[in-house]
């Protein structure tokens, strides 16, 4: 490519990243500047180096948010934004169209409910006592369903929510498979199992693999769910780290908020989320997926 | 004659113009100047943080008229009814501006913010304002004062204050049993240190067994942090600050009690292990219908709160089926204990109308007014001569429950208090989910309080 090319793709690429400068990167760069101050409630720029990282070794809380953290991002992501979104769109793309619509029509609502409204309907059903709407369905008088299944409950939350992104890409993959493979596998033989394990799963790895990588960063940084319903509690038992952070800089009762640390928090998980993406692009070869193509079709 | 119709047509039409004219510039010469304040409940009653305010600026502009002065004032008040902490954050968000535009005149907001906000230099010190002012301020109670100091200064001026209380069912009484007269009689057992906190577990738990509440409703608390909880340090014989160095104090024995004690009433069964899930409105109602037995950690200002919208119950029923103490103490003959928040108006360091600001919170701070504020929300008297103000004197409510401000305490202003009050919350929490036992929350939150406040706690 010649100079004028590069200068055109970068043209072209200008709107876009001036975008991610001013809306991802500068933001990302102030945090990280922040992290290594102790700005508290007078916002003063007071640089301490890294005080705030050592006081994350020894703070007490760290261990179980980092396991909590884990078990939130893999669970909802394994259990319901891979594969229930997978089975979602595998099952409304194997009936009729319009019934497949309606389908997925439905599992977008939670989406796009407000996310006030969609905390406020699950503390409603999870409420402890006899008149929440869980506890007066089964019959029970009393039940902390946050109390006692608190990952269950942070899981299951957020995973009706995600897997509904997984659906419609996972559901837009599969009609795109050319519909030859599925009559040759039919003319074959093939069960309804084999033509997914055989020509569907495999066609669509792509649009899982991204799904698997944008949803582990895109459950690393959410909380606003967890805020809402648990609290992160019981007892820090569903405080995430990115809720942690948010809980450190912005959720004190009196004012006497700790954006330094608050902000270091958030950095590692910035890192977190590089070192995450490197593993992602190189596990699933996605160079591979962006490379242009050997053959081409006219 | 045509031009002396003209003529007398052209002199009336100059002097109505000129009459206009003069009374425009007259009235050009009237200047209007815009007091800001952000005020707060969240208690809807508590509107007349903000009414008060708005009826203080009335009468100044009718003194300012009456003597003929060029300048009036309008007061633009807010009145936030979501949450403290919501209320506190976007304040903070903009003082830390430091921008006229966004920032108020007079805030609204509670004693523990003087420490953070005059250190920020975001308030302004009020002694002098104070000094000016003599005449009104000086039967302001004296304990008050305190709240409102910061590193000897006087940086509030005091709104009003309330007490926490023990709310029980006098109707769940008379099911169990009790005669007329030893319901009455139980505050002054609680006065005397003849109810302990003991006394109280066990009659919740009379009431589960007899069944005149239902498992898990006899005993119920607030479901959030806050100073009540301080309470429960103060009646175990701890303390939450050092006098002398003014640092906060991690009090392991009294704590470790207290928390013992949550224990106990999840294990009797009165109280729910999942209180700290059970919305406030939630709370209220099942209180209000008379489904709970004893609420722990209630203030004063519920009284006025359950008789609006949406609970509508009755003075005359609270009179009937609803009384107070204060919390009980942990041992016989001990003495029970309150805590008490008390509200102040703060001048903001950028306010363009210092003066003015002051002046309208100097007469929003009248007896009348302040009295309309304590009556119609349940709060109690900021100064001596409202106790001999008729509508107070003769307000039954106000009168009885002022008594429990003999056995009150205040939390200390300190930066970091929020932060103290906020993780024993968890650590209560904790224990009564069933999470964590006593001992570990309690080693787990002593470990919190280190590593936050460094050398700022002592661990007792």
């Amino acid at each position: 490519m010649g100079g004028s090319a590069y200068l055109k793709i970068f043209l072209f690429l200008l709107p876009a990243i001036l975008f991610t400068v001013i809306f991802f990167i500068t933001p990302a760069v102030i945090t990280t500047i922040m992290g290594f101050t102790n700005m508290d409630y007078r916002f003063q720029w007071n640089f301490v180096g890294l005080y705030n990282y050592f006081k994350m070794l020894v703070d007490p809380l760290v261990p179980k948010i980092i396991l909590t953290t884990f078990v939130y991002t893999f669970g909802t992501l394994l259990i319901f934004n891979v594969a229930f979104g997978l089975i979602l769109a595998i099952l409304t793309t194997s009936i009729k169209e319009k019934n497949g619509i309606f389908f997925r029509t439905i599992w977008l609502l939670p989406r796009f409910t407000p996310p006030v409204v969609y905390g406020v309907i699950w503390l409603w059903i999870l409420s402890p006592m006899k008149e929440g709407l869980l506890n007066s369905f089964l019959g029970y008088d009393y039940m902390p369903w946050i109390s006692n299944f608190p990952w269950q409950v942070i899981i299951i939350t957020n995973g009706f929510i995600g897997a509904s992104m997984g659906m419609i890409i996972f559901a837009s993959a599969i009609k795109s498979i050319s519909k030859d493979y599925l009559w040759a596998a039919k003319v074959d033989g093939a069960s309804w199992l084999q033509e997914i394990g055989y020509i569907i799963l495999p066609m669509i790895r792509w649009p899982v693999a991204f799904i698997t990588a944008y949803q582990t960063l895109s459950l690393l940084t959410s909380y606003e769910y967890i805020l809402l319903i648990t609290e992160g509690g019981p007892y820090f038992k569903s405080t995430v780290w990115s809720l942690y952070s948010y809980k450190v800089a912005f959720s004190s009762y009196a004012g006497t908020y700790e954006f330094g640390y608050g902000a270091a928090l958030a950095t590692v998980l910035v890192i977190v989320g590089i070192i995450a993406s490197i593993f992602y692009w190189r596990i699933f070869k996605f160079k591979e997926m962006m490379e242009e193509p050997k053959i081409d079709v006219v | 004659m045509k031009s002396l119709k003209s003529l007398i047509s052209f002199v009336l039409v100059v002097i109505f113009v000129m009459s206009v004219a003069s009374f425009a510039l007259a009235q050009e010469e009237v200047k209007t100047i815009t007091i800001k304040a952000w005020t707060v409940g969240p208690d809807d009653p508590s509107i007349t943080r903000k009414t008060n305010l708005e009826e203080a600026a009335d009468r100044l502009n009718k003194y300012l008229e009456a003597i003929g002065a060029n300048i009036r004032v309008k007061m633009d008040a807010t009145f936030c009814t979501t949450k403290w902490a919501d209320f506190k954050r976007s304040n903070l968000l903009a003082l830390q501006s430091k921008d006229p535009e966004k920032i108020v005149d007079i805030v609204i907001t509670g004693h523990e913010d003087i420490g953070p906000y005059a250190m920020a230099d975001y308030i302004i010190p009020l002694d002098d304002y104070v000094a000016k002012y003599s005449e009104v301020y000086e039967d302001f109670f004296p304990a008050l004062w305190n709240c409102a100091k910061f590193k000897g200064e006087i940086w509030g001026i005091p709104q009003d204050t309330e007490c926490r209380i023990t709310w029980f069912r006098k109707d769940k009484l008379r099911a169990l049993g009790w005669s007329e007269e030893e319901i009455e009689n139980l505050p002054m057992k609680v006065e005397k240190g003849e109810f302990i906190l003991e006394d109280l577990a066990q009659l919740g738990k009379k009431m589960v067994d007899a069944g005149v509440v239902e498992k898990r409703k006899g005993i119920w608390h607030r479901p959030t942090p806050g100073t009540d909880w301080f309470q429960f340090i103060f009646s175990y014989g701890g303390e939450i600050s050092d006098p002398e160095t003014g640092k906060l104090v991690v009090d392991k024995n009294a704590t470790l009690k207290v928390l013992q004690y949550i224990k106990k009433l999840v294990d009797l069964g009165v109280t729910p292990g999942a209180m700290s899930q059970i919305a406030w409105s939630d709370i209220h109602t099942a209180w209000t219908k008379g489904e709970v037995g004893i609420f722990l950690t209630g203030g004063s200002w519920n009284w006025a709160e359950w008789q609006r919208d949406p609970y509508n119950v009755s003075e005359e029923d609270e009179w009937k089926n609803i009384g107070w103490f204060p919390i009980p103490a942990a041992v016989k003959g001990g003495k029970p204990v309150s805590v008490s928040h008390p509200i102040v108006h703060l001048i903001t360091k950028v306010s363009p109308h210092k003066d003015l600001a002051f002046l309208i919170v100097t007469l929003a701070s009248s007896i009348d007014l302040n009295t309309k504020h304590a009556l119609g929300s349940g709060h109690l008297a900021i100064r001596e001569s409202q106790l001999a103000f008729r509508p107070y004197a003769e307000a039954k409510y106000a009168k009885e429950v002022t008594k429990v401000l003999r056995y009150t305490n205040f939390a200390p202003n300190h930066a970091k208090a929020p932060f103290y009050w906020e993780t024993l919350f968890e650590a209560i929490a904790g224990v009564e989910t069933g999470e964590v036992g006593p001992e570990e929350a309690l080693n787990f939150w002593v470990e919190r309080m280190k590593s936050e406040l460094g050398d700022q706690v002592i661990v007792k």
